[in-house]
């Protein structure tokens, strides 16, 4: 094992210098692709550059992204460890304490995610950000015991987590249609059609991570009851 | 030395201590944590780059755009690898995979 150690070591020092070195090496002046966006903004649909980015001029990144959410909860949910239903529907319902503290900050985290999206428009905020947060809500739910009945074979729950990747081909295919290209939305409409894609996007992140999280904290004792029946 | 090249360095440095921790640790969940820190390093390495010293012009949003799409994905893989370090855990009671236990 020292061994080991110390050739990742000498060789992880060596890479860092190369590329410490490479970084010193870099020009110091205007980034081409700045300007170019900067050119086009005005046709984007977004007055935000990043939100630009995003879903209007490098729309495969955003849409692949959210295939890959898909594959990870699809992964997630092959494995079998999401909790059965009797195990997420607990009967006891969050203290008076809790309960009074979560509410507000719930309400507070939804809002919060809605002006996100809506800020993505013309500043920083957009559907990562605002899904993140309603990721948040639904940890802070789980973790309070609300009964929430976030299973994976439950339609609704399918629904919002392909809701994102489902629009985004939707959008994409009726601009092939109306013969603009894959994802070269139609100028009048783009606006509408970047905050439906944000919309959608959120939703589905949102489920995802909350999905994710309750796949990843299991209740414990279901897996000491598997592993204590298998030896 | 720039702020840029300050934190770009910063960035590269928390890969190569990453990808240490990634080879020489035997333990899953330390690969999954070095995994992650590596992310880290990359993101602070693209977001450092994004805006240059000698211009007047707003950072790159590409780089950023990378950045906030990359977050979620390593998030997302993330729970993937703890579920797969969860069943595998509860299958056969190891941390660790055969080859890395002698």
């Amino acid at each position: 094992m020292s061994k080991l150690n110390a050739i990742s070591i000498a060789l992880l020092v060596l890479a860092a210098m190369w590329f410490g070195a490479m970084i010193f090496l870099l020009p110091n002046d205007n980034l081409a692709s700045v300007g170019l966006i900067q050119s086009d903004l005005a046709n984007a649909g977004a007055s935000n550059a990043v939100t630009a980015v995003l879903l209007n001029f490098r729309g495969y990144d955003t849409y692949l992204e959210l295939v890959v959410l898909l594959i990870a909860v699809t992964g997630v949910c092959s494995l079998n460890i999401l909790p059965t239903s009797q195990l997420t529907a607990t009967t006891d319902k969050p203290g008076m304490v809790l309960d009074a503290l979560a509410k507000p900050l719930l309400i507070l985290l939804i809002m919060v995610a809605f002006y996100l999206l809506w800020l993505g428009s013309h500043g920083p905020g957009g559907a990562f950000q605002a899904g993140a947060l309603l990721g948040a809500a639904g940890v802070l739910m789980v973790l309070a015991g609300y009964p929430i009945m976030w299973r994976i074979d439950h339609k609704a729950v399918r629904g919002l987590l392909t809701l994102g990747v489902l629009s985004f081909t939707c959008f994409g295919l009726l601009s092939l249609a109306s013969q603009a290209g894959f994802f070269t939305y139609p100028l009048n409409h783009n606006k509408t059609i970047i905050f439906t894609i944000e919309f959608a996007a959120m939703c589905s992140i949102g489920t995802t991570l909350t999905i994710l999280f309750i796949s990843t904290t299991t209740n414990n004792d279901r897996h000491v009851n598997q592993t204590t029946t298998k030896r | 030395m720039s702020s840029t090249q300050f934190f770009a360095f910063v960035g590269v440095a928390l890969v190569c201590i990453a990808m240490h921790s990634l080879i020489a640790r035997a333990h899953l969940l330390r690969k999954i944590l070095a995994i992650n820190i590596m992310s880290s390093g990359v993101f602070l390495f693209l977001v450092a780059l994004a805006w240059r010293e000698q211009t007047d012009l707003p950072p790159d949003p590409i780089c950023h755009a990378m950045v906030l799409t990359g977050i979620v994905v390593a998030v997302s893989a993330t729970a993937f690898a703890l579920g797969l370090l969860i069943k595998f855990n509860t299958l056969t009671g190891a941390t660790q995979l055969n080859d890395a236990q002698q």
